[in-house]
């Protein structure tokens, strides 16, 4: 698949432009044209921020409303005010240890609308990867090893060096790679 | 002028792609004031001047009027340069703006402004298209990152040419929108200052000024021909007649392609595209508009292009209320706009569906409000709650434009209006009350230090001389922090990193007649407490004035880390009374089913919140 719609969803502080910035260079590396959209200012105090990675040819930096293939939660409740962005057959990824986390009128809309709920212990396998701050890179992971999205492991992995600060590459390596044997 | 692509293909932010084209259009200096959404664009160009070995001279200018006069005086003397704000920057630099179109510029002068629709981070939804407008310049609209690149070039090309400073307006979704971008060499260009003496132009006098306001107005009209021409204006499609035509610019028009795209529309809906809109290039645009027998005009923020169309009988936009007239143009509200004038086109069967039930479902299940907060361990929250301590509830607390603005929550911030108004406002907040005698509650002023250097100077003159009496608490944290970490006046550092003159604070202050001046260190409350406490009382005195505290405590995010550390635990002394939370609000601190907890993750052991609580529940760890 040559193209690829994500919102990546969740707080300010939790590594969300960074973790667009590494699927963004992934789909750079592998060729394919690339846009995307940040928060940045008063919101990345604590408040609601979203990242938008477009792959393929596009306009707008931002994914449409109800067309994206992919959206990423690093917080649960995040990831339901970002629902409206999922596309019909689009994934939700959200980490949570189990999909009851999600209310029942949330899990009967994605149902409604053929699209696909995958529930990610993120938290607990960043702190696995060795840094609670590498929650972000779980969910790259995710996107990664999803079938049918153009993010290659392999290719993240380059991208990470290139983007990680040193002395948090081994985690987030470790983090990526715990998140994509979850896809 | 830009030459073959050099090998590089970068991901690069809407304000980068803005510094790329500025430098590969040869700029020589460049002036800025940060302000979201404009702050990336100068650290950039310093980036790219550096990596590519061009002299480029850069500044964080005092305020965006100073930068403006700054690069105005270089563009007279034939230099390329450049100064970028944000919208409401350009209400401080109006003044320089206004007479730099009647006098002009010898070298190319491009004004980067970014506007912000929504708004993210700013105090008004003003469109600067309008202020070009009302300046008589040309501006342009760049409708993606790529666009903006290419108008930065374009810009100083048009500005040489017709010896006038032109208008680069970009928007949010543009600045902080990504796109791959192929980079061009730099144009790196071998021209002196040559400053030629001609008082009647650089000095005009208003008899002069009426010469050259006719001068303009005849530029304006060699400029709209220009634009009639220009490859940012261009019709999309080839459809010479039908019921609906668009007419499209900046962000709005990139998600109009998409959105046609994703339904199957491309190339259906005829599309005036026009990034180049002032001045109108009026065969244009009214010849596109005659065409058809309904055109709607999507821009934003506010209109410019249907109020400048002469006939609006055909034209639907926000005159008519078809387009909301406030707020963000995003995609659903796009959506609930063109789906019934495409279906009344029969374009389409019928509206398309909005994606309103999911929002609905979403909206009612009442997910946590994410109001922003300042951040755990922040020094100004200590500030604030040393400052409520003391003024308590009859207090009145001006403040102003900052991450600090975030003290509404813990009761100690009133009023925020604009750059310097804290020290302005509590100079009317105190004449107001004491005027005929009357009794004047505990005042207490709140601004950082940039935002004080910026707009602040002029106002504490005017306090100390009027005779005011009230606190002034500049929140000083060694930094701009709010719009990324820019360096202040007071650092000296310079955008490349280099250590420039440096100003201090105090003696500013003292110089300015402030008679009353204690710096504390926030991190110690009850020392604060006691220093806002002697302040207030300095008001009161017999010969009292105005009182300038200054808590000095890095930012946290600028300089994790320098400050001991004390772990806190909380005590079963804690009966959930909730003041800490309150009137500190730490996000580090939350209510549990006992006690209140501490997030171990998110605090970082300032162990400021430990005097906050009355009855002694917050410990130092080890105690606990």
């Amino acid at each position: 698949m040559g193209s690829c719609d994500v919102v990546i969803a969740g707080l300010g502080g939790q590594g969300i432009v960074l973790a667009s910035r590494v699927l963004m260079e992934v789909a750079l590396r592998q060729g394919l044209p690339v846009r995307g959209a940040e928060t940045h200012g008063m919101a990345q105090r604590g408040g609601s921020v979203l990242a938008h990675v477009r792959v393929g040819a596009c306009q707008s930096p931002e994914v449409l409303s109800g067309r994206a293939d992919l959206v990423l939660a690093l917080e649960h409740h995040e990831g339901i005010r970002a629902l409206p962005f999922l596309g019909p057959g689009g994934t939700l990824v959200v980490n949570a240890e189990s999909p009851e986390l999600l209310p029942l009128a949330v899990r009967a809309h994605l149902d409604a609308c053929g699209a696909h709920l995958l529930p990610v212990p993120a938290t607990r396998l960043a702190q696995e990867a060795g840094d609670v701050k590498a929650l972000n890179m779980v969910l790259v992971g995710v996107a990664c090893g999803l079938p049918g999205t153009p993010f290659t492991l392999e290719t993240a992995a380059t991208a990470l060096q290139a983007l990680v600060k040193p002395r948090a590459l081994t985690a987030s390596l470790a983090a990526l790679r715990l998140g994509a044997a979850r896809a | 002028m830009p030459q073959a692509p050099a090998a590089r293909v970068l991901p690069l932010l809407g304000n980068e792609a803005v510094a790329r084209g500025l430098l590969e259009a040869g700029c020589q200096l460049a002036f800025a004031y940060p302000g979201t959404p404009s702050s990336e664009v100068l650290p950039a160009l310093v980036r790219f001047a550096r990596e590519e070995g061009v002299p480029l001279h850069s500044a964080w200018s005092a305020n965006e009027k100073v930068a403006l006069e700054a690069a105005l005086a270089a563009a007279y003397c034939g230099k390329r340069a450049a100064v970028v704000m944000k919208q409401v920057g350009l209400n401080v630099a109006a003044d320089p703006l206004l007479s730099s179109a009647y006098i002009g510029v010898r070298g190319g002068l491009v004004v980067v402004v970014a506007d912000d629709p929504g708004p993210t981070s700013s105090q008004t939804e003003q469109d600067t298209r309008q202020f070009a407008y009302f300046a008589k310049l040309p501006v342009l609209d760049p409708m993606s990152p790529a666009e903006a690149r290419d108008m930065a070039g374009y810009a100083f090309d048009l500005s040489e040419r017709f010896e006038t400073p032109v208008i680069l307006r970009t928007s949010q979704r543009v600045c902080h929108g990504r796109q791959d971008i192929a980079l061009y060499s730099p144009t790196v260009l071998d021209r002196p200052a040559v400053f030629a003496r001609a008082p009647q132009r650089w000095a005009a006098t208003p008899r002069h000024r009426l010469r050259l306001h006719h001068a303009l107005n005849t530029r304006l009209e060699s400029i709209a021909a220009e634009l009639e021409e220009c490859p940012f204006n261009r019709e999309l499609g080839s459809a010479t007649a039908g019921p609906l035509g668009i007419i499209a610019a900046g962000p709005p028009l990139a998600l109009l392609l998409d959105l046609l795209a994703a339904h199957r529309l491309a190339g259906r809906v005829p599309i005036l595209a026009l990034g180049a809109p002032h001045p109108l290039p009026r065969r244009l645009v009214e010849g596109f508009i005659a065409r058809f027998k309904r055109v709607l005009v999507l821009e934003e923020p506010d209109q410019v292009i249907e109020l400048l169309v002469g006939d609006r009988s055909r034209v639907r936009g926000r005159h008519d209320g078809t387009v909301p007239s406030a707020g963000v143009l995003d995609a659903a509200a796009l959506t609930r706009v063109l789906g019934p004038l495409l279906a009344e086109a029969e374009l389409i069967d019928s509206p398309w569906e909005t994606g309103d039930a999911i929002r609905a479902l979403v909206a009612g299940l009442d997910l946590p409000a994410r109001a922003p907060t300042l951040c755990p361990g922040c020094p100004h929250r200590a500030s604030f709650f040393a400052i409520q301590r003391v003024g308590g509830k009859k207090g009145i607390y001006p403040s102003d434009i900052g991450c600090y603005t975030l003290g509404s929550s813990q009761g100690a911030v009133d009023t925020v209006h604009d750059m310097g108004a804290s020290v302005s406002m509590a100079t009317g907040f105190y004449h107001a009350h004491a005027h005929a005698g009357g009794a004047v509650p505990p005042i207490f002023a709140t601004i950082g230090d940039s935002t004080f250097y910026h707009g602040g100077l002029p106002a504490l003159a005017d306090a100390v001389t009027s005779g005011a009496r009230f606190v002034l608490v500049i929140l000083d944290n060694r930094i701009t922090a709010m719009t990324g970490m820019q360096p202040t006046l007071m650092s000296g550092v310079q955008p490349d990193g280099s250590q420039g003159p440096s100003l201090d604070l105090e003696a500013t202050c003292r110089g300015l007649g402030v008679p009353w001046l204690k710096i504390v260190n926030p991190y110690d409350v009850i020392a604060t407490v006691q220093v806002m406490r002697d302040a207030l009382a300095y008001t009161r005195a017999a010969d009292g004035g105005v009182a300038v505290v200054i808590p000095r405590q890095p930012c946290v995010i600028h300089q994790p880390g320098q400050y001991p550390r004390t772990p806190v635990a909380i005590t079963d002394r804690c009966n959930l009374c909730g003041v800490c939370l309150d009137q500190f609000g730490c996000p580090a601190l939350s209510r549990g089913a006992a006690r209140i907890e501490v997030d171990s993750i998110r605090c970082i052991q300032c162990g400021t919140c430990i005097p906050v609580c009355a009855r002694g529940a917050i410990v130092p760890a080890e105690e606990g």
